[in-house]
């Protein structure tokens, strides 16, 4: 009940303040434009010339596909990192408005004077940090998938909704959508201005971001094994920084160390 | 309904709070008065659950702190030095959620709500967004918050701060109002009129309490009793006179008025009087000397000061 109320303060907050509004759903839905329209014009090159070219040879993983499909797909799995690393990057914004907001309204003190317990404040921030994000992800990867429909062909609609990327789009994306969270708060815990926690947050993502150039450049192929090690690894890390985020969002420490 | 026992908070090397040992009764009006870093904070966050003792034990309607955290911050209403409202919601639904974080059912937060935002006269903008209002009537948002629940000990820091008379005159008589349903209030204040007229004890408190007691026995401690009377005519040589009377300390004649210091006024001013028609004064005005609060609360804290 009171992890709920905090939720439903958090997003009135977050609909109400609107650069933290149209953050979260101006930049999937840009990004998901401007992906269905680069499909948009391949699938418009392909019925002028009849093929789709690719500078350089075809990444190992490709071949066997029609020229047109590699290109495609090779496209399509850039695209689909960014359906994946989304909730990492779009919390960042919630996260380090919600604790530093709260520091800087001095309404932190009311807060915590009330019976709510430290873990049902700090879970129904971290909940109302990453659904958002999360939501506007899935929604804007079913956007996507719906948009280029009817430009690619079977085989690369198929990749598109493989299993494996709808499963870590899914799991993975909430958990790297987590993780992002908990670094907000750790990052808020030390820090008053919202911009400094979310750059120093972004700061400590970075090697994350390593994944997905991993993922482009195709050293590190989708598959089961990589997916069972990403979850786990994501799991981990999100154990951690969930435990350090616990031991410095105390009460005491909030209200007597945070400046 | 609030007992400390040797309270202490240190920071660090410095000490905020230092052996506290205090009791505040049930429909107590209990002014806490101190300069700028007092302690007075710190014991409000103490009894409030918000950090923990260093040392020494303390309970608030009957739960100990720190054992018992949950039903203490139930009990409790605080207004906090700043306001700390959500600017961007109306001031209902920033009432809304402390209700709903204070377990209060839907039907009470609605009842509760109406009946604190027409007290403090905010109903008819109850649905604007809090970040719009004055100083005075966000700090009327946040009273209504701490009283939302009813609680019977309510944390006042300067509830009156930054309101015009008229409001700070609504929230007195709330007080007050509070104070007759058996509410215990610790009220911080640096507005020394407010904490005479509400306050039944006053504690002042320099990082270590200092005194303890209604303001009229700090009074009598500090200053003792006087009594002043005001005669048609003033003989100089009277006090000299009045001195020699076994039951009078001291006497003097000051601005054509007589003080007279006396251990039990009530029993001894008759008496004084008596003597003084006795010898012919024409007595106008028989009053006692009263000592402001200010007076009281400024050479406390001389005596508190470090040597």
């Amino acid at each position: 009940m009171k992890v709920r109320t905090i939720i439903d303060k958090e997003w009135e907050e977050i609909v109400r303040n609107r650069s933290v509004f149209w953050s979260l759903v101006l930049l999937p839905l840009i990004l998901t434009v401007v992906f269905v329209g680069v499909f948009f014009f391949m699938h418009l090159e392909f019925l002028r010339t009849g093929t789709l070219n690719m500078n350089g040879s075809v990444p190992a993983y490709l071949q066997g596909y029609a020229p047109v499909d590699a290109v495609m797909i090779m496209m399509l799995n850039q695209f689909m990192i960014y359906f994946l690393m989304a909730p990492l990057a779009l919390p960042i914004y919630i996260a380090a408005y919600s604790i530093i907001g709260e520091k800087q309204n001095r309404s932190l003190e009311p807060l915590l004077a009330t019976p709510i317990k430290t873990w049902e404040l700090l879970l129904g921030k971290s909940i109302a940090a990453v659904v958002p994000p999360v939501l506007a992800g899935w929604v804007a990867y079913a956007l996507f998938a719906a948009g280029i429909h009817s430009l690619v062909s079977d085989v690369v609609w198929r990749v598109a909704v493989e299993p494996l990327w709808l499963l870590s789009i899914g799991i993975l994306g909430p958990l790297f959508g987590m993780l992002s969270v908990f670094v907000g708060i750790i990052a808020s815990s030390r820090m008053n201005d919202p911009r400094a926690a979310q750059q120093w947050t972004a700061l400590f993502l970075v090697p994350l971001i390593g994944i997905g150039m991993g993922m482009m450049f195709g050293v590190i192929v989708l598959n089961p094994l990589t997916f069972a090690l990403g979850i786990l690894g994501v799991g981990l890390l999100d154990a951690t920084t969930l435990y350090i985020a616990v031991r410095l969002f105390q009460r005491e420490t909030i209200l007597t160390r945070w400046k | 309904m609030i007992r400390t026992e040797g309270l202490t908070r240190r920071f660090g090397a410095q000490t905020a709070l230092e052996n506290l040992d205090l009791q505040v009764h049930r429909g107590e009006v209990f002014g806490y008065l101190g300069p700028n870093g007092a302690g007075k904070t710190t014991t409000v966050r103490l009894l409030c659950c918000l950090i923990k003792p260093t040392a020494g034990r303390a309970w608030v309607n009957g739960h100990e702190i720190g054992a018992e955290s949950d039903a203490v911050r139930a009990s409790v209403g605080i207004l906090t030095e700043m306001p700390g409202l959500y600017d961007r919601m109306t001031a209902v639904r920033n009432l809304d959620i402390f209700g709903r974080l204070y377990g209060m059912s839907a039907a009470e937060r609605e009842s509760q709500i109406k009946r604190y935002l027409q007290l403090f006269a905010l109903w008819d903008v109850r649905d604007q967004p809090v970040g719009g209002f004055s100083r005075g009537m966000r700090q009327k948002v946040a009273l209504a918050r701490a009283l939302l629940h009813e609680p019977p000990v309510l944390f006042l820091d300067e509830p009156t701060a930054a309101l015009d008379p008229e409001m700070a005159h609504i929230v007195r008589d709330a007080i007050a109002e509070l104070k007759n349903q058996g509410r215990t209030i610790f009220l911080c204040t640096h507005n020394l009129d407010e904490a005479e007229r509400l306050c039944d004890r006053i504690a002042v408190l320099r990082t270590h309490l200092i005194a303890v007691d209604t303001p009229e026995n700090l009074r009598r401690r500090l200053f003792g009793r006087h009594t002043v009377v005001r005669m048609r005519q003033i003989d100089p040589e009277l006090a000299a006179r009045v001195r020699d009377l076994p039951f009078v300390q001291h006497a003097i004649v000051e601005d054509g008025q007589l003080l007279v210091d006396l251990t039990d006024p009530e029993l001894q001013n008759p008496q004084l009087v008596r003597y003084l028609v006795g010898l012919g004064a024409e007595i106008q005005a028989v009053t006692e000397l009263k000592h402001s609060l200010e007076e009281v609360y400024l050479s406390l804290i001389e005596e508190g000061k470090p040597a």
